[in-house]
């Protein structure tokens, strides 16, 4: 299994020359298994680098895109994914059920004539649109695609891909379940805990032992304050004990906050190491996402 | 008034007794929804307060449709689990269908538009009450005035549809009212029962009288003209950007002489429909999904 990273930046693409290092662009990650089709993790901005790459790919025929949730900045860059406008390709889009639209919906509408000059109906690879729950799904011959839902203001979904012994987890736009009855009457308080309580330890089996974790931690521990609670995204200290917890073998920090700098990200992840780093329990080994950054397991 | 249309008007009235009632939670949980500050124990108070409704927003929630693993039994789980903002969207869609469903859907008036109408003059009385600075706690009946305010039609058409056809396609061509038709061929009009209707769910005073007096808002009394006139005004616009209804007639003008003595200008009322399609849409979208 090979996984590339193609955007890492959260919420709005940021070039300059401050975020070259790690790159500007939104979240797209590749993963390739030999003889499978391939897989594609979110379209943001980053997808029309992969789009390109792509075509000098001759074998690549079969493409599935699993979108975590709609936001923007995980969708606006597939109207510029090529392959979208070549008939060889058999390009097959999953993403969660949304109570009130369902993909095909949402997809087509940042398509149309306002916003983009090619509607989806004029995209000539054969496309299909899938709206997916907490399932496994096939793709190819072996690979098996495993879905969660996680906590985010919108239907969002985090996804294990496992191939020959080896997994990868993809865990964006993810804050812990928090019990937000806090303040409410006692019995609902007790739920409310109960049921965050549950959420949490679900997603510690969910990612139990994975090679690699790859996951949303786009604040420090101090910044992730009152006032960004609920955004949907995690501190730095949350998804390194979540991925400690689980025992995963290597954790990536992914969706860079637009307004860190390279330098600030190297900060960020000293720090964590200052704050995490314990000699009485198996520390886990983090390193941060980065546009063009393979990983070959 | 003849023998055959009085006894037509009884009989509407008594079925409005037999209506079930708008219960008090979908009240409460409009209110929430346009409430930027609702906490999510707010929510699942509300629809606590309501049996039925909590077993269909939880039936919705453990539907195949969301193809949760294990049994989602509390709302308190189902509002951590899905967000507050999917268990809201399924509990006013829940609350507003179950208690509104036009069983018809002939040409000129079916259930979507139905919908789309009312929601349309809902968003923007709501929207000339805010640009009229009513206190916040009286925006919200704005709102629902705005969406009651056909609710009349809902009990005509399940009763006399093939007359109320003729009727509404008469209407949206000629020059005459809906409710002038209605009141000859069935001794009442849908804003007369529709503010019976209002009455029965206890919904205030000031509310009755605008879905009453929404086409006569002159006839309202003088402290309670301003809601009777935004509905009345609200009904219009949304007749003539031609939401949820395909026709409008000239009676859908709306003349300076009307609009003398209302806080607001044309340019004013101009401004509110900019968004009001989009707003429209994205409202219909969800009770199109609960149904």
């Amino acid at each position: 299994m090979e996984i590339k990273f193609w955007g890492v930046r959260g919420s709005i693409p940021s070039p300059g020359p401050n975020t070259a290092q790690f790159g500007g662009n939104t979240p797209c990650v590749e993963v390739i298994n030999e003889g499978e089709p391939l897989i594609i993790l979110d379209a943001g901005t980053g997808i029309r680098k992969l789009g390109m790459d792509i075509l000098k790919r001759p074998d690549i025929k079969d493409i599935h895109l699993f979108f975590s949730h709609t936001h923007w900045d995980h969708i606006q860059g597939l109207p510029f994914f090529t392959p979208l406008l070549i008939p060889k390709y058999d390009i097959t889009l999953y993403g969660p059920v949304h109570y009130s639209k369902n993909l095909e919906q949402i997809l087509s509408q940042q398509m149309e004539y306002t916003y983009f000059p090619v509607r989806v109906e004029e995209l000539a690879a054969k496309i299909s649109f899938n709206d997916i729950i907490e399932q496994e799904i096939t793709i190819g011959e072996d690979v098996k695609v495993t879905t969660k839902f996680v906590n985010h203001p919108v239907v969002c979904l985090s996804y294990k891909i496992e191939k020959d012994g080896k997994s990868f987890v993809y865990m964006t736009d993810h804050e812990p379940y928090r019990n937000l009855f806090a303040d409410a009457d006692e019995l609902s308080c007790e739920e409310g805990r109960q049921v965050a309580k549950d959420q949490n330890e679900a997603l510690v089996e969910f990612v139990r032992g994975v090679d690699i974790f790859c996951v949303d931690a786009q604040y420090t521990a101090e910044e992730y304050d009152p006032s960004r609670i609920g955004w949907g995204h995690s501190s730095t200290i949350a998804s390194y004990d979540l991925a400690r917890e689980a025992g995963v073998k290597e954790m990536i920090i992914f969706h860079h906050d637009p307004d860190r700098s390279d330098s600030d990200l190297q900060k960020m992840l000293s720090n964590l190491h200052d704050i995490s780093w314990s000699p009485d329990q198996d520390n886990v080994p983090v390193r941060l996402a980065r546009e063009q950054f393979n990983i070959h397991l | 008034m003849s023998d055959i249309v009085q006894a037509e008007a009884k009989e509407l009235i008594d079925s409005i007794d037999q209506m079930a009632a708008l219960s008090p939670a979908a009240t409460k949980i409009i209110s929430i929804s346009s409430n930027l500050n609702a906490e999510p124990a707010d929510l699942v108070n509300a629809i606590n307060m309501d049996p039925l409704l909590m077993g269909k927003v939880l039936k919705l929630v453990n539907s195949a449709y969301f193809g949760l693993g294990k049994a989602i039994v509390s709302l308190q789980r189902a509002v951590i689990l899905l967000g507050f903002n999917t268990i809201k969207n399924i509990a006013l869609s829940a609350a507003m269908t179950s208690s509104i469903n036009v069983q018809s859907s002939f040409k000129s008036f079916n259930n979507e538009q139905f919908w789309e109408h009312s929601v349309a003059c809902s968003i923007l009385a709501k929207a000339m009450a805010k640009k009229m600075a009513i206190p916040a706690i009286e925006v919200e009946e704005y709102f629902v005035s705005g969406l009651m305010h056909d609710i009349g039609k809902v009990v005509l058409i399940s009763k006399h549809a093939v007359v109320c056809e003729e009727i509404y396609e008469q209407a949206s061509f000629g020059k005459t009212v809906a409710v002038e038709l209605e009141e000859e061929r069935f001794g009442i009009s849908h804003a007369t029962l529709g503010a019976r209707i209002a009455s029965k769910w206890r919904f205030p005073e000031t509310m009755c009288n605008a879905v009453e007096f929404h086409h006569t808002p002159e006839k309202a009394p003088d402290d309670r003209k301003k809601m009777a006139y935004s509905i009345h005004f609200a009904n219009k616009m949304a007749h003539n950007l031609k939401i949820g209804i395909e026709t409008s007639s000239d009676l859908d003008t709306i003349s300076d002489e009307a609009m003398e003595g209302f806080p607001l200008s044309p340019s004013d009322m101009d401004e509110l429909t900019e968004d009001l399609p989009k707003a429209v849409e994205e409202a219909k979208s969800f009770l199109r999904g609960s149904r």
